[in-house]
């Protein structure tokens, strides 16, 4: 059973959910090895959706172990109303947004960045083209951190992540037309910001010469 | 209204959608509408990449110790009945209850099925709730001060309602507070509860044996009230229990709770282990995995109660609210010297002042502790731990600093910059905070290429040799290429920005 629709490959996924109820059980009952083992299950899908939602941004590292210190404390009082996974998504969305809010409060370092992306094989070759997609991508959530958190969440989620919007009403624990409706101004507000961003024609100005200096290297 | 082609059109216009025949001679003419659509479709291309990339895996050799030592201990804690689940049958009163007082048509008063019935007592506001006596523990409701922009409550099992309009709360009551409200709580025993902006609690006991807070997120500040005895009041954060008896702020950051203990003595404990006690003003830092961090820092006096002094990255230790107060004194260091500055922590027995004619420095295990004036040397350690971030970025670096490697074309020493750039802000960033390096780190951070494309740190400014490990931690990320013969790369740290 999958909670989560895997759109492509790569996508958030779910684990065997048949295995999930006698871990969390065991967990509940104080067996360490059970939460590591939930641990092992779900982390890389809490990883992406914490990078996913924040953006190239340092603090993923902490939020992600945040999540499941969250997680682990709260498991006790979970009673399998939902499924597990929906349950720790839920528990992500939260913990993330919560970051997100805090970090937008506090004066930083302003755009610190980490790489936003993981280079595949073929690309580690490259450092020039994993710098500019790293670029790419800090353009884009600079545009998207122009939305409210919640319109943020949707967007980032249904069309970047392809989770689809029942799925997004469940982890936001809001009905799906009230995801709908966001995900509808989220993108008006999107639209609007990249036809007036400027930045945008002067990165792929940046990026095309530096891939021609790249070739011609 | 505005006679552009509206944006979703045009975007999807940009994804391959057909304009309407007027959009399309409107397109044809309009020179603001070809613009948006050439930006429309560079970020079309943008969400395109976005969904084919996988985001950047998270450093999992850093988060798995800590995770799993945390379960260890979560499980430990469960065994040992230290964390238990809350009790189904009370939560299904809190909703009975609920649901009665909505159908009342009342905001509903949660019940706890304890052996005491409930003992409601109204306060009027600016004064203490009163418990009412007996011979059991009773409990009593908290009384809403103050309420502002946006504040919520919610009851097990009953939503959420606007905060300002329940004038009292009942045990197991949630406080949320919007970006930039406020609530304010009246508790027994001249107990105050200030709830900041984009805050979380709940009121997880109120009898008159004990009051506790539970943090959820956020910032909350417990003072008392002039004279009031009576029990401490508790603050529960993940497993962490901190007990004041005096006024004491709390402040969620990313993996602690830190504690600000303004006056008076608290305890501080962990799963209800034994812990330890302090009496402020002092700073504590709680993490989530890992033991109590006691800062020696001066915490700001109660009457201003800023939490931006609690944040990270600001000047935190900067405290010229101190100059007016009298008395207050630094633990067994004595008073704090006159004109004071800035304070930081230099080793946990070294103390670094700044005042106002110059820096100071104070022993704590010294025999006699006295504040002593400090030599002034270049190379010495900082003055403020928690500088302003923004001062240590680096300046872009020059092009023109790299003659070693004349092969690379400008724009591929910019790329190379922009790669190294933020790896060296992150590491002064942590290196300043930390106390390792200089305040205003200045200089040049050097990395050095191999033929075979490794690189290193082959340079540091002495300003900046706190941040000498973790730069070279970071060395092995950039990915720089290989020339005929090594070359080296130079970023710029300080001076002005452009």
């Amino acid at each position: 059973m999958v909670s989560l629709a895997a759109f492509a490959p790569g996508r958030l996924v779910t684990h065997d959910e048949d295995l999930q109820p006698a871990y969390v059980a065991r967990a509940q009952a104080g067996d360490a090895r059970a939460f590591q083992e939930l641990y092992r299950l779900h982390r890389r899908d809490v990883g992406r959706l914490v990078a996913r939602l924040m953006g190239p941004r340092p603090e993923v590292d902490d939020v992600v172990q945040e999540v499941f210190l969250q997680v682990f404390r709260s498991l006790v009082s979970f009673r399998g109303e939902s499924r597990f996974s929906t349950w720790l998504h839920r528990v992500t969305v939260n913990v993330t947004l919560m970051n997100i809010r805090a970090a937008r409060s506090r004066p930083g370092l302003g755009n610190e960045l980490t790489p936003a992306h993981e280079p595949t094989a073929a690309e580690e070759d490259s450092p020039f083209d994993v710098s500019a997609r790293n670029q790419r991508m800090r353009a884009l959530y600079a545009i998207l951190d122009t939305l409210s958190e919640k319109k943020r969440a949707v967007f980032i989620l249904h069309d970047i992540e392809g989770v689809a919007a029942a799925q997004i009403a469940e982890m936001v624990d809001s009905p799906v037309l009230t995801v709908r409706t966001r995900l509808f101004y989220a993108r008006r507000e999107v639209y609007a910001a990249m036809a007036q961003d400027k930045t945008l024609g002067a990165i792929a100005e940046e990026l095309k010469l530096a891939a021609q200096e790249g070739a011609s290297r | 209204m505005s006679a552009h082609i509206d944006v979703e059109a045009l975007f999807a216009h940009a994804d391959g959608v057909a304009l309407g025949a007027g959009d399309a001679a409107h397109l044809e003419t309009c020179a603001a509408c070809r613009e948006a659509l050439v930006r429309l479709t560079d970020g079309r291309a943008l969400l395109d990449e976005a969904r084919e990339a996988a985001p950047r895996e998270p450093d999992w050799a850093a988060i798995d110790p800590a995770v799993l030592a945390a379960a260890e201990s979560t499980a430990r804690a469960i065994r040992e009945g230290k964390l238990k689940a809350p009790s189904r049958w009370r939560e299904a009163t809190f909703f009975g209850v609920s649901l009665a007082a909505a159908a009342a048509g009342v905001v509903a008063l949660g019940s706890r099925p304890v052996a005491a019935p409930v003992e409601a007592v109204a306060v009027a506001p600016g004064r203490a709730p009163q418990a009412v006596e007996g011979p059991r523990v009773t409990r009593y409701e908290a009384q809403v001060l103050l309420s502002a922009a946006g504040s919520a409550v919610g009851l097990a099992g009953a939503g959420r309602s606007p905060l300002a309009s329940v004038a009292r709360l009942a045990e197991g009551a949630r406080i949320e507070t919007a970006l930039g409200g406020r609530a304010v709580l009246g508790l027994r025993d001249g107990w105050r509860v200030d709830l900041r902006g984009e805050s979380r609690a709940t009121l997880a006991t109120l009898t008159t044996a004990a009051s506790e807070v539970v943090l959820d997120a956020g910032e909350v500040a417990l003072l008392r009230g002039e004279g009031a005895t009576g029990p401490a009041l508790r603050l529960r954060a993940h497993g962490w229990q901190v007990e004041s008896e005096g006024a004491t702020v709390g402040a969620w950051r990313a993996d602690r709770l830190r504690v600000v203990v303004l006056a008076g003595r608290t305890a501080v404990s962990r799963d209800g282990a034994a812990g330890l006690t302090v009496t402020g003003p002092v700073v504590l830092e709680l993490p989530l995995v890992g033991e109590a961090q006691r800062r020696d820092e001066a915490a700001r006096d109660g009457d201003a109660l800023d939490l931006a002094a609690l944040d990270d990255a600001a000047p935190s230790l900067r405290v010229p609210q101190l100059e007016g107060v009298t008395g207050l004194s630094l633990g067994s260091g004595g008073p704090l010297p006159a004109g004071l500055e800035s304070l930081c922590v230099r080793t946990p027995a070294t103390l670094i002042a700044r005042t106002a004619r110059g820096r100071m420095t104070l022993e704590l295990g010294a025999q006699s502790p006295a504040w002593q004036r400090s030599p002034m040397v270049a190379s010495a350690a900082p003055a403020t731990p928690h500088a302003a971030p923004q001062r240590v970025l680096p300046s872009p670096p020059a092009p023109a600093a790299t003659p070693e490697a004349p092969s690379l074309t400008a724009g591929q020493r910019a790329t190379m910059a922009a790669m190294a750039r933020p790896r060296v802000v992150r590491c002064l960033a942590t290196c300043v905070e930390r106390n390792q390096c200089a305040e205003s780190p200045s200089g040049v951070v050097e990395f050095t290429t191999s033929p075979e494309g490794q690189t290193r740190l082959s340079r540091l400014d002495p300003s900046m040799a706190g941040a000498r490990r973790c730069l070279e931690h970071e060395s092995q990320f950039l990915h720089f290429p290989g020339q005929a013969a090594p070359y080296a790369m130079q970023i710029p740290v300080g001076g002005r920005e452009p």
